[in-house]
């Protein structure tokens, strides 16, 4: 009587092949010649030579590449560390019974739908040094204005904490719906033999929230990692490169510039940490879902 | 979790936080929107004002000055219409497969899906920003509504395979032993159940191509610049002269905002299951 799995097996296949040829035409192979043009000294307008490794020399000799790469590396960890703490603190703090929670949740979605060059026209005003309202409110108080996107000592941790603020809401989308699936009956029993809210937390919450807040870590490090378009218009690397990140060196290597080995040697480079982080992080998940089974 | 069993409810200090914590989260935004309703003069006080006649002003600025602003979204509303129609169309049979074909074997495939959304977009403009050149096809939508497509197929085919999976097998099975053809009961049983997971899915999409920007950057001219990258050349020009001012960008920022906030906060309950799987599972 099983009509379903009678049909043409090969169908199966047909059905799966346009999405792959578009994954393979347009991602696979583009990023394949990608790694490939690295090895070359490719122009625009000019013939393609072999040149070996040396654009990967040049870059990470280049003291501009090294100084971008730990920028990248600050910005990553700063933002992904604070927007999984306040993100996790967020889902976990929504969890009351608010009345209308709903809309609460709605208003709390709005970063989402900003692009990045509205997220540069709300900050660049918002941090104004003349007349934003953030240096009226800190000169209120009896501090002196401050450049926060133009000085050079504030303006990597103004862009972090701008990245932040637009990211804490896809955490949030992550571990709230995963919250709700514990059950209060676990608490209720906590609570009875005495469990205060951080031993609760410890014990109950958090082991069960890690698969989640491990895959959302994955995720949320591979694209703070390739962040361009907040970067770019909040501060275009500037002052002095010290928001300087490896996608906006490679931007100008290949867009400002026209080197696009070297530019194609950057993009492997973030590919290359892109597979460390999103590896090592899902061995560990296998890891501790395996435990948490048994 | 801190629901207390003395008082049912919520405390009066965590109101004020709640009220607090949305405040950081919208008011930026509403910052810009309401700031668009100012005259110049009125966003360049030191004080800010918070009590003010709304004008028009500046959106009439916007319409006479910057004409290209317009052009600039109806390249965004193509760009993002034909997206979401593409990814829906390509990505229903895939999922549609996955979920009652591909067994053992081909299902392992999705790996691969899952993979090749994680490469970094941006290696890509390198090899193809000089082929593109080549082909005249630079500064052209259909570009930008492939890479768009191609992008987002693989979060989608995964949304829309979980669809399927909560429609029961059976309903297509009665549906062909009484004569139906496969194809038929698709479209009279399948196609109407996961009504709800594609209109999620064109949601995703179309907030994705409305508001992305690294690659219209790049892959885009004059002809067709979406509303991101001209509000990026606005950014760009503001303080430079009495060009552009910064009411005029409140106006055109707005203008990009608030159909897209509007959407997220109407269909928030179907965003959430949506995002959650996307990024789970693709």
């Amino acid at each position: 009587m099983n009509i379903i799995k009678r049909v043409n097996k090969s169908w199966g296949v047909i059905l799966l092949l346009p999405v792959f040829l578009m994954l393979i035409f347009f991602i696979l192979l583009p990023e394949l010649w990608g790694i490939y043009l690295s090895f070359t000294n490719m122009r625009i307008g000019e013939s393609i030579s072999f040149v070996g490794l040396s654009n990967y020399l040049y870059t990470l000799t280049d003291s501009i590449f090294i100084k971008a790469f730990v920028t990248n590396m600050i910005f990553v960890i700063g933002v992904v560390v604070l927007q999984m703490i306040f993100g996790l603190f967020l889902a976990l703090f929504l969890n009351q019974k608010f009345r209308f929670h709903k809309i609460w949740v709605a208003l709390i979605l709005t970063p989402i739908c900003i692009t990045p060059s509205v997220m540069g026209t709300i900050w660049k005003y918002i941090l104004n040094f003349h007349i934003g309202p953030v240096n009226y409110i800190i000169q209120q108080i009896g501090f002196p204005r401050a450049m926060w996107l133009s000085g050079e000592s504030l303006a990597l941790m103004s862009v972090i904490l701008i990245c932040v603020w637009k990211s804490i809401p896809y955490v949030f989308i992550m571990v709230y719906p995963a919250r709700l699936t514990i059950p209060e009956d676990l608490y209720e029993a906590a609570k009875i033999d005495g469990g205060n809210i951080v031993q609760l937390f410890w014990h109950i919450t958090f082991p069960l929230l890690k698969p989640v807040l491990l895959i959302t870590l994955v995720f949320r490090a591979i694209f703070a990692l390739r962040t361009f378009g907040v970067i770019w218009n909040l501060t275009e690397g500037g002052p002095i490169r010290t928001t300087e990140t490896m996608s906006i060196y490679l931007y100008k290597q290949g867009f400002k510039y026209w080197r696009f080995g070297t530019a194609a040697a950057v993009g492997t480079i973030i590919l290359i940490i892109t597979i460390l982080i999103s590896s090592y992080l899902i061995k560990n998940m296998y890891q501790t879902s395996f435990k948490v089974n048994h | 979790m801190k629901t207390n069993n003395k008082i049912k409810g919520v405390s009066t200090g965590s109101w004020i936080a709640l009220i607090l914590i949305v405040l950081i989260f919208v008011g930026p935004v509403f910052t810009i929107i309401l700031s668009s309703f100012k005259l110049e003069r009125e966003i360049f006080t030191y004080v800010p004002k918070i009590i003010f006649n709304p004008t028009l002003n500046n959106y009439q600025n916007l319409i006479y000055k910057w004409p290209k602003f317009f052009e600039s979204i109806k390249n965004s509303i193509i760009v993002s219409f034909f997206s979401c129609f593409l990814v829906v169309l390509i990505s229903i049979p895939a999922a549609y497969s996955y979920s009652r074909m591909a067994k053992r074997g081909l299902s392992y495939t999705s790996i691969f899906l899952i993979t090749v959304r994680m490469f970094p977009p941006i290696i890509i403009t390198i090899p193809l920003y000089p082929l593109l050149n080549r082909m005249h096809l630079l500064d052209t939508s259909i570009v930008l509504i492939v890479l768009y497509t191609v992008f987002e197929l693989s979060l989608i085919t995964m949304l829309l395979k979980t669809f399927i999976d909560t429609i029961p097998y059976e309903l297509e099975e009665q549906a062909q032993i009484d004569g139906a053809s496969r194809t038929y009961s698709f479209i009279k049983i399948i196609l109407p159940l996961m009504m709800p997971g594609i209109v999620t899915s064109i949601i995703l999409v179309f907030i994705a191509a409305w508001n992305e920007f690294d690659f219209a950057y790049l892959m885009t001219g004059t002809a067709s610049k979406t509303a991101p990258v001209m509000i990026a050349e606005m950014l760009g020009v503001v303080g430079q002269g009495g060009f552009i001012s910064w009411g005029i960008i409140f106006a055109a920022a707005s203008v990009q905002v608030i159909p897209v906030m509007l959407t997220i906060w109407f269909v928030q309950k179907w965003l959430l299951s949506g995002m959650q799987i996307g990024a789970i599972k693709g």
